[in-house]
């Protein structure tokens, strides 16, 4: 390996993933009805392929849909045309194979970090044993490095351990593909970077499929393979599709050093600060 | 933390906890005192009042015939009377809360009702109830039981429909039954709100049980009240005064107690 440039760079000639399609999006459409009656059109003809393994980002700034496509696919927002279908069956109601990390965590408060993943798993496994499920919520636990946090209620946690946690539930229903929603906005950003790195871990260790709903340009560059940029003129669009060019698993501190990763992030913020203009503009003359 | 002397630990206690309520008692006492020496003959002052009362306070549980017991049998008489009214209140209550909270439809079906009921003083229902009733006893309990709903049913269906949405989510993806989440979420996450309802209906229905015995006759704290003062034995009225006072404030304890154990999750979501 070039001793110059430390990074892995097996996947950078290779970065459409080899895995099979897990999640395909046809011509998907979503509009809401407005209080005035008009409709208000979010989506109108989307598509999006996630493969098997895949980490993608979507990347936006606010009001881009960016949430809303992703709540699509978890189920949990109606599609108003076209279709989502995860390993070939349709999607149109929230289930396991989904998991949602949430922005604001969605910890029930009365529940220790044990009791918020046994939900979880009780409600998702019922044919295992207790003790097998306990095991599962203690494997878990230990993923995120809670085990002295096991018993502490959410209130008496950081915003990043509840986030851990929120993680921790989610993988521990061991779902088909893991939807997060801007999970870390809300923390401050030394916080921020050793989640990111103990997400990546994760995501190495267990073969994850991600999508990962974020503001932040580097934060999608340190981690995705995939970077899916959307604008919202009219309606939200797919604006670009970028395909990072670094391997896994990935140094931070290399990628700091590389001009590549720079590049790259002007050239997105560059591409999101036309979108919002864009937009504006728009905005103004209707 | 800083160590400090006891004495000026003991000063603390006696300057700020003890000194200042008894200055309150003491204002009180004054006025009773003035107005027993200046406004009426009927009244006694406080510690005529006081040797009056020697044998109900020596002897609150006598028993001398049907018309006459102690009062602390009387006031047992009127907390059954509250205890068994506010817990078929409740419930119903909170049932019906959840309705109220859970459904559009059965809020704008019942919630026109609740508002109409909700500000009707409750005392209002005993002639109602005595025409069904025929009886005083189960009058006065369904007067509590009136009283005991409106706090509670809108209190929960407050806590029910503020259940954040994140919650449900949560339960959704893991593809939890409606009836589960009921119990599992709902209900945990609206307690804190209901023991609020709670708290505020069972000081209302002891507020109430007192006027209704007044007006139903019978044993308890209420009715002695009024039946002393047929006999102008105000020593015995103001006796009842702080009597029902004390036991108020014990209810309210308790049930604050029970509330405080969930109030931890209030704050934070």
């Amino acid at each position: 390996m070039n001793p110059m440039n430390p990074i892995n760079t097996d996947k950078i000639s290779d970065n459409i993933p080899s895995g099979r399609p897990l999640l395909e999006i046809r011509n998907l459409a979503k509009s809401f009805q407005l209080a005035n009656g008009q409709s208000s059109v979010i989506f109108d003809g989307l598509d999006l392929t996630i493969h098997e393994n895949e980490f993608v980002a979507v990347l936006g700034h606010s009001g881009s849909g960016k949430s809303t496509l992703l709540r699509m696919i978890a189920g949990l927002e109606s599609v108003t045309g076209g279709n989502i279908s995860l390993r070939g069956q349709a999607v149109n109601k929230p289930g396991k194979d989904r998991m949602m990390v949430f922005q604001n965590y969605a910890l029930l408060p009365w529940l220790s970090v044990y009791g918020n993943i046994r939900l979880a798993v009780d409600e998702v496994m019922k044919d295992r044993s207790a003790q097998e499920r306990d095991s599962i919520v203690r494997e878990h636990i230990a993923m995120v490095h809670l085990e002295d946090a096991a018993d502490k209620k959410p209130g008496e946690l950081s915003g990043g351990m509840k986030q851990r946690v929120g993680i921790a539930r989610a993988l521990a229903v061991q779902p088909l593909l893991l939807l997060m929603d801007e999970p870390l906005g809300a923390l401050d950003p030394f916080t921020r970077a050793r989640l990111q790195d103990q997400i990546l871990e994760l995501y190495y260790q267990r073969h994850q499929t991600i999508v990962l709903v974020t503001h932040d340009v580097e934060e999608a560059l340190v981690m995705a393979d995939r970077i899916i940029v959307l604008k919202a003129e009219e309606t939200a669009s797919i604006g670009q599709v970028l395909k990072v060019p670094f391997g896994h698993p990935r140094d931070r501190k290399a990628l700091r050093e590389d001009p590549r990763f720079h590049s790259l992030r002007n050239q997105t913020l560059d591409l999101l600060e036309r979108y919002f203009d864009e937009r504006k503009q728009k905005a103004h003359v209707g | 933390m800083k160590r400090r002397h006891p004495v000026r630990c003991g000063l603390d206690l006696l300057g700020k906890h003890i000194l200042p309520p008894m200055l309150g008692f003491a204002m009180l006492l004054a006025i009773w005192w003035f107005t027993a020496a200046f406004l009426t003959n009927l009244m006694p002052d406080p510690l005529t009042a006081l040797r009056e009362n020697r044998e109900y306070l020596l002897n609150p549980f006598y028993v001398r015939g049907p018309g006459d017991v102690g009062i602390g049998y009387l006031l047992l008489h009127s907390l059954r009377r509250v205890l068994i009214g506010f817990a078929l209140g409740t419930l119903v209550a909170i049932p019906f809360g959840f309705l109220i909270g859970l459904s559009d439809t059965a809020k704008r079906i019942f919630y026109p009702v609740v508002q109409i009921l909700r500000p009707v003083s409750p005392v209002a229902w005993l002639p109602v109830a005595l025409a069904v009733f025929n009886l005083a006893n189960p009058s006065a309990i369904f007067v509590i039981f009136i009283t005991s709903l409106w706090p509670t049913v809108i209190n929960t269906a407050a806590g029910v429909s503020s259940v954040p949405k994140d919650y449900f989510n949560v339960a959704r993806v893991i593809e939890m039954p409606r009836w589960k989440q009921i119990i599992k979420i709902v209900l945990p996450a609206s307690l804190p709100y209901i023991f609020t309802g709670l708290r505020i209906s069972l000081g209302i229905a002891w507020l109430v049980i007192v006027a209704v015995e007044m007006l139903t006759g019978g044993q308890g704290i209420g009715f002695f009240v009024w039946d002393e003062w047929n006999r102008l034995n105000l020593s015995s009225v103001m006796l009842a005064i702080v009597v029902i006072g004390l036991t108020g404030l014990a209810l309210d304890v308790l049930i604050g107690k029970a509330q405080g154990a969930f109030r931890k999750w209030e704050v934070e979501g």
